[in-house]
């Protein structure tokens, strides 16, 4: 994600649409949408892209309307052959590049992209998230939250809270927030979670500050914290105002899939995460090596460390 | 040890309502990357103050990453 908005500068996007990709692009996603869709109910799958886009034009506005000038040098995209990297698209008309790859080479890419990188990045937090909602459906009592926070500004401020500085994705989120809905957390406090998780974490913010300065960040922040609330009590609102509650309807979208067919995904899903899950682990049980090991150790290792480190030098530039 | 495998099964269920959708969102993800790539897009953000906001804030909304 970072490195994609760096790049999005650099080559001359404006620091407001820079903020706004920044935002709408964790926050919201083909891939998310279906999983809302698919644990949770049809005004959740409809509310949380349109609050990922209202949140991120607020911000890159508000941005913009400080930063602006017309004098900005002009954008320099980068038409690097999306497919296999034959080329940089530059010397290359469009025209002609189109016919180096035919249309079923770009969607073999496509797909091998799709499950090697995006769900390679995804599957070991999917899990995680899995889990935790399997112990939240079990472990929390069916009326904890609708009698303690489970509603209502305090609620909704816990849930920046924890939001905020966290590492989640959108799709691992989903689970935790459709087993938080089933046992009484409003649409609402769910949807600022589902907002403010993906969207920020301590490296996102370190990053943002090193490509767009302080002003961008707070900006970011504030724009972020204000419209989450915002649309979750618009969205506890829209379910007082329809009638209808989203604890009766989470998790039945995907009754209309037949069994077999839902197993059969479901197999296909965990053979494509076998692999990514394992070398995750793999490299968090040596990160944990690493870091007890002595401190000269350790210092030898730093320069192979943090690719956000590198991103927020070649920004700061 | 039955709490164990209650939730297990419980994210099971997770699992089996929503495999269906994240491989039908895997394959749109694919098609969005090579036919709508983050880093060509670059070109459409460059000028206009609320303009290439709009735009930027609209393509993410799709784009997984």
């Amino acid at each position: 994600m970072l490195p994609a908005a760096v790049s999005l500068r650099k080559q001359g996007a404006t620091k407001g649409a820079t903020t706004a990709f920044l935002i709408s692009t964790p926050e919201s996603g083909v891939d998310s949408i279906a999983v809302t869709y698919a644990m949770m109910d049809p005004v959740m799958t409809v509310a949380r892209p349109l609050s990922a886009f209202f949140t991120a034009f607020v911000a890159g506005a508000a941005e913009n309307l400080f930063s602006f000038r017309n004098g900005d040098p002009p954008a320099v995209p980068d038409l690097t052959c999306p497919v296999d990297g034959c080329c940089d698209g530059v010397n290359c008309d469009p025209q002609v590049h189109r016919n180096h790859h035919r249309f079923h080479e770009k969607l073999r890419a496509g797909f091998r992209f799709a499950v090697s990188d995006l769900w390679g990045d995804l599957a070991p937090w999917f899990f995680i998230g899995l889990l935790l909602a399997g112990l939240i459906t079990v472990l929390i009592p069916d009326d904890f939250f609708s009698r303690h926070l489970g509603s209502g500004l305090p609620a909704m401020l816990l849930m920046l809270a924890v939001g905020i500085p966290l590492y989640i994705c959108a799709t691992a989120s989903t689970p935790i927030a459709a087993a938080l809905i089933l046992k009484g957390v409003s649409p609402g406090v769910a949807l600022v979670f589902l907002l403010a998780g993906p969207a920020t974490n301590m490296a996102s913010i370190t990053v943002l500050a090193g490509t767009l300065g302080k002003r961008a960040t707070a900006i970011y922040l504030a724009a972020i914290a204000v419209c989450s609330v915002l649309m979750g009590w618009a969205l506890d609102q829209a379910y007082a105002a329809m009638g209808i509650s989203a604890k009766a309807v989470a998790g039945q979208a995907a009754e209309i899939v037949p069994a077999w067919l839902q197993w059969a995904a479901a197999l296909l899903i965990v053979a494509i995460s076998v692999k990514p899950t394992v070398l995750k682990l793999k490299s968090w049980l040596e990160k944990t090596e690493t870091a007890t090991e002595p401190p000269a150790a350790a210092a030898a290792a730093l320069p192979t460390a943090p690719p956000a480190s590198a991103a927020l030098c070649s920004g700061a530039t | 040890m039955a709490l164990i495998i209650d939730i297990l099964n419980e994210s099971r269920h997770l699992l089996l309502d929503s495999a269906v959708y994240i491989i039908f969102g895997l394959l749109v993800s694919g098609l969005l990357r090579v036919f709508l790539n983050p880093s060509s897009i670059a070109r459409h953000l460059g000028s206009g103050r609320f303009s290439s906001v709009f735009k930027a804030a609209l393509i993410g909304v799709p784009i997984p990453l």
